[in-house]
């Protein structure tokens, strides 16, 4: 399968963007969506797609290709590793979100247990 | 960096009194999408003009494919293609004249790219050149310096007249000759969201002078802006490491930083007893604070 990778790519952020390409292919595989296996489309797919520079993206798959995130196949697309997931990596891409949730609240200065107290309501308000 | 299709060594170029650049050196390779800006007088079109051969340096020297743009042969101008401000069109012509008087010059013409830009873009073909409206002879122009498939693309602010659907529609079209084939692509611009998504590169221009030319990632990922709120009256200035700027009003301040090491904010928060937050900056904010 030659998936339809659907990235948010926002060029006016201070994210570098084959660091955005990078981070959500990571989270698609965390999150299941993307399979060991799955094939990804070509660079000037997604270069096309996304109107950015082709070379843009081939860093990120170098990148991934480097992190085992990706692999490499002659004369065919990139697929997926499969070792591609591992538990710590899970965590270590929601850092980028709470570095900002922790961000925002130091500037509306709302102390730690508010905050705290707040994330924790939030939780369990979801899982109801 | 792929072998260099554009060099620059020290160029410097002088009007009168006036300098026009002030020993710019950089290169271009193919593959790479270069945003050139600086504000109005900057000297971006006479960076454009002395790499396409147009202007001659008062000192240093400007290059493409290897031979000197001041000498280059009919087979290295044909791999140029150029937009430049002052089209040279010819008022009288009706477009699809023009497009065929041009179409003339190359035996590698794309008839079919140029038609189906106009028809896209919808200019009229039967219309004069004269009176078509400044947007779409602007799309003309664009059509004409493509029809050759050039291999060096100068851009001297290719959308200015473009609406902004024609715009996006202007900057996927770039990306999609990026794919089919490796070029090298100079354009300068005002408008700096457009440069976001489809450079890899940036020149800035500020009185002549190159202040920028780097990587648009690496521009993200090393600049950052340190807002700070301290408890005390903050010194005259705070000596960090990689200041780009320092604005500092009593116990508040903003610093723009560049640099690969990331700030220590704990150590920084207790030496001055103070609360820093860092943030990213995007390429809008980051050339603003460069050309402000």
């Amino acid at each position: 399968m030659n998936s339809v990778l659907l990235l948010d790519i926002n060029p006016a952020s201070g994210t570098p963007l084959y660091r955005q390409i990078v981070d959500q292919v990571r989270r698609l595989v965390s999150g299941g969506q993307l399979q060991a296996g799955d094939e990804l489309p070509s660079v000037r797919e997604l270069a096309r797609r996304h109107a950015i520079n082709p070379m843009t993206v081939s860093k990120a798959y170098s990148l991934m290709e480097a992190e085992g995130v990706v692999e490499r196949q002659r004369g065919k697309p990139m697929r997926i590793g499969t070792n591609a997931v591992s538990a710590d990596s899970r965590l270590e891409q929601l850092d980028e979100f709470i570095d900002r949730l922790v961000l925002a609240a130091r500037q509306l200065d709302i102390d730690d247990a508010t905050l705290l107290e707040t994330l924790s309501r939030k939780l369990k308000g979801q899982k109801q | 960096m792929t072998e260099a299709t554009i060099e620059l060594d020290q160029v410097s170029i002088r009007y009168r009194r006036h300098v026009a650049l002030d020993g710019v050196s950089a290169r271009a390779g193919a593959g790479d999408i270069i945003g050139l800006v600086g504000r109005n007088g900057a000297g971006k079109s006479t960076l454009l003009e002395a790499i396409a051969g147009l202007r001659l340096p008062d000192h240093g020297g400007a290059r493409v494919f290897g031979q000197n743009s001041a000498q280059l042969d009919g087979r290295a101008r044909h791999r140029i293609g150029l937009v430049f401000q002052d089209d040279e069109l010819f008022e009288w012509m009706p477009v699809w004249r023009h497009l065929d008087v041009v179409a003339s010059f190359y035996n590698n013409w794309q008839t079919d790219r140029v038609s189906d830009l106009l028809r896209d873009w919808q200019v009229p073909l039967d219309q004069r050149v004269g009176n078509l409206s400044r947007g779409q002879r602007q799309m003309l122009a664009i059509a004409l310096a493509l029809g050759h498939d050039p291999e060096v693309l100068l851009l001297d602010e290719p959308v200015s007249a473009l609406d902004p659907v024609a715009r996006q529609d202007f900057l996927a079209r770039l990306v999609d000759l990026a794919c089919d084939s490796e070029r090298t692509i100079v354009f300068s611009t005002h408008l700096i969201g457009d440069l976001e998504r489809i450079t890899n590169r940036l020149w800035l221009l500020s009185r002549g002078r190159l202040v920028i030319d780097e990587e648009t990632d690496q521009l993200r990922e090393q600049t950052r802006r340190l807002t700070i709120r301290a408890q005390h009256e903050l010194p005259d200035t705070l000596g960090l490491a990689g200041t780009l700027r320092e604005r500092i009003e009593g116990r508040n301040a903003q610093v723009i930083i560049k640099s690969a090491a990331e700030p220590d904010l704990s150590t920084l928060e207790s030496r001055l007893e103070a609360r820093v937050e860092m943030e990213r900056l995007g390429l809008e904010s980051l050339c603003l604070e460069y050309l402000a």
